[in-house]
C-alpha cells in the first residue's frame, strides 16, 4: 500500500515555563494547575483578559504559589491583603531567578512596598512562636 | 463580577457528593440568573444540641468577590449560638471579615467553617451574651439545655427550624 500525504496541519501547544522546584506537588505542570484566586488554569487568563500568554502573564511566588499577575495584583491592591499570599499567608514576593517573573519585578517592587504591614516584626514573632509551640 | 462564582457553582455539583461535605444538604444560588444570592442548608453537627435540625444560611456574594468575603447569615431567629445574633442571624466568624479573608477560600469553605462553629463556640467574641456566659462558665448541661429549648420553639419565639 502506498500512502500519499496530501496536506499537513501543524499544531502546537504552549504552557508557562514553571521550573520543577516551583511546583506545589511532586508532578510536573498539568492542566489541573489553576490560579488560586480565579481558579482558571495557569495557561488560561484572569477573568478580565481575553488572550492568554503575554497579555495575561503568570508569576511564581517565593512561596511557590503561582497566580495570574492581574489576579495577585488586584489582591495585593486590596488593603486587607496586607501583602500576604492568599494561599499560605506569608508575605508575597516574586521568586528570584525565574525567567517568567523577570518582566514583572519592577511592578511588584512598587506594589509590595505599598502593602507591607507596619507591624511586621510583631506579626513575624507571633508566627514564629506559634510554630515553636506546634513543634513541642 | 468575577467568573469565579460561576466556576464554583459548576464544581459544587461534584464536590457536594464528597462524603466529607455530607452535612452540607444544599448549596446553590437562589436562581441561575443571579449568582450573587445563594442559600445553603446545613445539618446540625452530631453530638451537639443542633443534631437532628437543619439550618438555612443566606449568602450574599459581593461584586468584589473573591477579593472580599461573601456575607453569610442564618435566617433571623433560627440559630441560638453564642457567636450568632439571634434576631438578625448575623454570624461572628473571623474568616467572614475582610481583614481575615483570603481569596483562596470559596463559598463551600465558608459554609463548612460556619458548620464547624456550631460544634466549637467561641464565647470570647459573643453576639449572644446569655449563651456566651454559659459557655464561658463551661456549664455544658445548661448551655445545651437552653439551646435545645430554643430550637424546640421555647420562648424566644422560634418557629420550627427543621
Amino acid at each position: 500500500m502506498k500512502i500519499e500525504a496530501k496536506k499537513i496541519h501543524c499544531v502546537f501547544a504552549w504552557s508557562w515555563d514553571i521550573p520543577g522546584d516551583c511546583q506545589d506537588g511532586t508532578q510536573g505542570p498539568s492542566e489541573e494547575d489553576v490560579c488560586g484566586i480565579c481558579r482558571v488554569s495557569y495557561n488560561g487568563t484572569c477573568p478580565n483578559c481575553k488572550f492568554p500568554g503575554d497579555d495575561c502573564p503568570l508569576v511564581i511566588g517565593d512561596c511557590n504559589h503561582n497566580f495570574h499577575v492581574h489576579c495577585i495584583q488586584q489582591w495585593l491592591d486590596t488593603p486587607t491583603a496586607k501583602g500576604l499570599c492568599p494561599m499560605c499567608r506569608q508575605l508575597f514576593s516574586l521568586k528570584r531567578g525565574v525567567s517568567i517573573n523577570e518582566a514583572q519585578v519592577e511592578k511588584f517592587a512598587h506594589l509590595l512596598m505599598k502593602s507591607r504591614p507596619t507591624a511586621l516584626t510583631t506579626d513575624e514573632e507571633d508566627i514564629m512562636m506559634d510554630q515553636e509551640f506546634l513543634v513541642r | 463580577m468575577s467568573h469565579r462564582i460561576g466556576k464554583e457553582y459548576l464544581a459544587l455539583q461534584k464536590t457536594l457528593r464528597d462524603p466529607a461535605y455530607r452535612h452540607v444538604l444544599e448549596l446553590a444560588p437562589e436562581s441561575d440568573q443571579d449568582l450573587s444570592r445563594w442559600r445553603a442548608r446545613i445539618a446540625g453537627p452530631p453530638d451537639t444540641p443542633y443534631a437532628g435540625h437543619a439550618f438555612t444560611l443566606v449568602i450574599q456574594i459581593p461584586s468584589t468577590y473573591p477579593m472580599e468575603p461573601p456575607q453569610v447569615r442564618f435566617e433571623p431567629r433560627a440559630m441560638p449560638h453564642c457567636n450568632v445574633d439571634f434576631d438578625s442571624g448575623r454570624i461572628c466568624l473571623n474568616i467572614l471579615e475582610k481583614a481575615h479573608w483570603s481569596p483562596a477560600w470559596n463559598v463551600l469553605h465558608v459554609v463548612h467553617a460556619v458548620w464547624l462553629l456550631l460544634s466549637d463556640p467561641v464565647p470570647d467574641s459573643p453576639l449572644d451574651v446569655d449563651l456566651a456566659c454559659l459557655a464561658r462558665a463551661q456549664d455544658t448541661a445548661a448551655l445545651d439545655g437552653l439551646v435545645r429549648y430554643y430550637l424546640a420553639g421555647g420562648s424566644r419565639g422560634i418557629s420550627s427550624s427543621t
